[in-house]
C-alpha cells in the first residue's frame, strides 16, 4: 500500500507544476505560513489559469532568494489594475501571501505593493484561500480573522523570543569576553 | 463503386435499430473512471494543453509567446478542446451524476460551452480568442469546484 502511495506521489510529481497549478488553495498552500517577499521581478508567466510572478527576494542579510508567486488569472489581474506592463522584469515589488505546503520557494500571492505605494489584490477569489481581508470581494468571518491573528501573533511571539534569545546570547558572550579580558 | 441497394437497406435498418437501442433506458454504460480520475486523466491534461497554448512569458531577455506556431500545434489545441467538450457528457453519465443536484448538469454544460469557444479559437488560429476562452474555461471550473470540491481544508 505504501509503495502504491509512493508511486502515486511520483506520478503526480512527474506531471510537473502545470498539473498542480489549478488546485484548490489548501491542496498546495499553507494558510498558517503567511509571508512577505520584497524584491525585483525576474520573470512573469502571463498565462491561464494563474499568472506567476518570479522575483528575487532580498533577505535581511543582503542575499537574495528566488521565489515564484501564484496570482489570479491574467483577466482578473487586469480588472484590478495589475497589467503586464506594471510587472516588467526589474520592477520592484512587495508581495504578501502564503508559502506552499512543501516549503519550497513557491507562494500564493494576496497583495502586491508597487514602489509608488499602490497596493492591489493579486490573488484568486473562491479557491478556498483564507478570508484574510485581502480579497475585496470577500469578508473574513470573525472566526477566520481570529485564527489569522492568532497565527500572526504566534509568529511575532516566536521572532521576539528568537530576538530575546539572540540578545541574551550576545550579552552572555560579551560578559564572557569582559571576564576573559579582566582575567587577562 | 456504387453500393448495392440491399446493402444500403441493411445499413439503414441497423442505424434504425441502433437509434432505438440508445433511447432505451436500460442501456448500460461501463463508466470505468471515477469523477476524480476523469478530471485528472482526461479533463485536466486537456485543459493544460489549452492553457499552455496561449499567453506570454516575460523575462529580462524578452518575451516568449506561447501561441502555437504550427498546424500540428493548433490541431493539438483543437483536439484538447474537443476532449473537454465531450467530457461534459461523460460527467453527466449516471454513476457520475446520480447523487448530484441539477447544477451539476449546468456546470458540465457550461464547461462544454467554454471549451467550444476554445475549439473555435484554435480552428481560426486566433491566439487572443484562445487566451480569453482559457480564462472563461477556468472560471467554469472554479464555479463548479466551489460547489462540489473546494473547501478551505482540502
Amino acid at each position: 500500500m505504501r509503495a502504491v502511495q509512493v508511486l502515486v506521489c511520483l506520478a503526480l510529481m512527474a506531471l510537473g507544476s502545470s498539473a498542480l497549478a489549478h488546485h484548490a488553495f489548501g491542496a498546495e498552500f499553507d494558510p498558517n505560513r503567511p509571508l512577505l517577499l520584497k524584491g525585483k521581478v525576474t520573470k512573469v508567466e502571463w498565462v491561464n489559469p494563474h499568472a506567476w510572478i518570479h522575483l528575487d527576494h532580498e533577505k535581511e542579510d543582503g542575499t537574495t532568494e528566488s521565489w515564484m508567486v501564484e496570482g489570479g488569472t491574467p483577466n482578473t489581474l487586469l480588472r484590478r489594475g495589475i497589467t503586464r506592463n506594471s510587472l516588467k522584469p526589474g520592477t520592484e515589488i512587495i508581495v504578501d501571501g502564503y508559502q506552499s505546503k512543501d516549503l519550497s520557494n513557491r507562494a500564493n500571492g494576496r497583495n502586491i505593493t508597487y514602489d509608488d505605494g499602490r497596493t492591489l489584490f493579486m490573488g484568486s477569489s473562491g479557491t478556498g484561500a483564507p478570508r484574510d481581508g485581502a480579497d475585496p470581494t470577500e469578508r473574513a468571518t470573525e472566526e477566520e480573522q481570529q485564527r489569522l491573528e492568532d497565527v500572526r501573533d504566534e509568529e511575532e511571539g516566536d521572532s521576539e523570543e528568537e530576538a530575546a534569545t539572540e540578545t541574551e546570547s550576545e550579552s552572555e558572550a560579551e560578559e564572557g569576553e569582559e571576564a576573559s579580558e579582566a582575567s587577562d | 463503386m456504387k453500393a448495392p441497394p440491399l446493402a444500403i437497406g441493411a445499413i439503414l435498418l441497423i442505424a434504425g435499430c441502433q437509434q432505438t437501442d440508445t433511447s432505451r433506458s436500460s442501456v448500460e454504460f461501463d463508466e470505468f473512471l471515477t469523477v476524480d480520475e476523469l478530471m485528472h486523466l482526461v479533463i485536466e491534461p486537456s485543459a493544460d494543453v489549452l492553457w499552455d497554448s496561449a499567453g506570454v512569458v516575460m523575462t529580462l531577455e524578452g518575451e516568449t509567446w506561447l501561441t502555437p506556431t504550427t498546424e500540428e500545434g493548433w490541431l493539438a489545441t483543437e483536439s484538447a478542446a474537443g476532449v473537454i467538450i465531450e467530457s461534459s457528457d461523460l460527467l453527466k453519465m449516471p454513476s457520475r451524476s446520480l447523487d448530484r443536484a441539477e447544477s451539476w448538469y449546468d456546470y458540465s454544460s457550461n464547461m462544454a460551452e467554454q471549451a467550444k469557444l476554445a475549439r473555435d479559437a484554435a480552428f481560426n488560429q486566433d491566439g487572443d480568442a484562445l487566451f480569453e476562452a482559457g480564462a472563461s474555461l477556468y472560471q467554469s471550473c472554479l464555479d463548479c469546484h466551489n460547489e462540489y470540491w473546494i473547501t478551505s481544508s482540502n
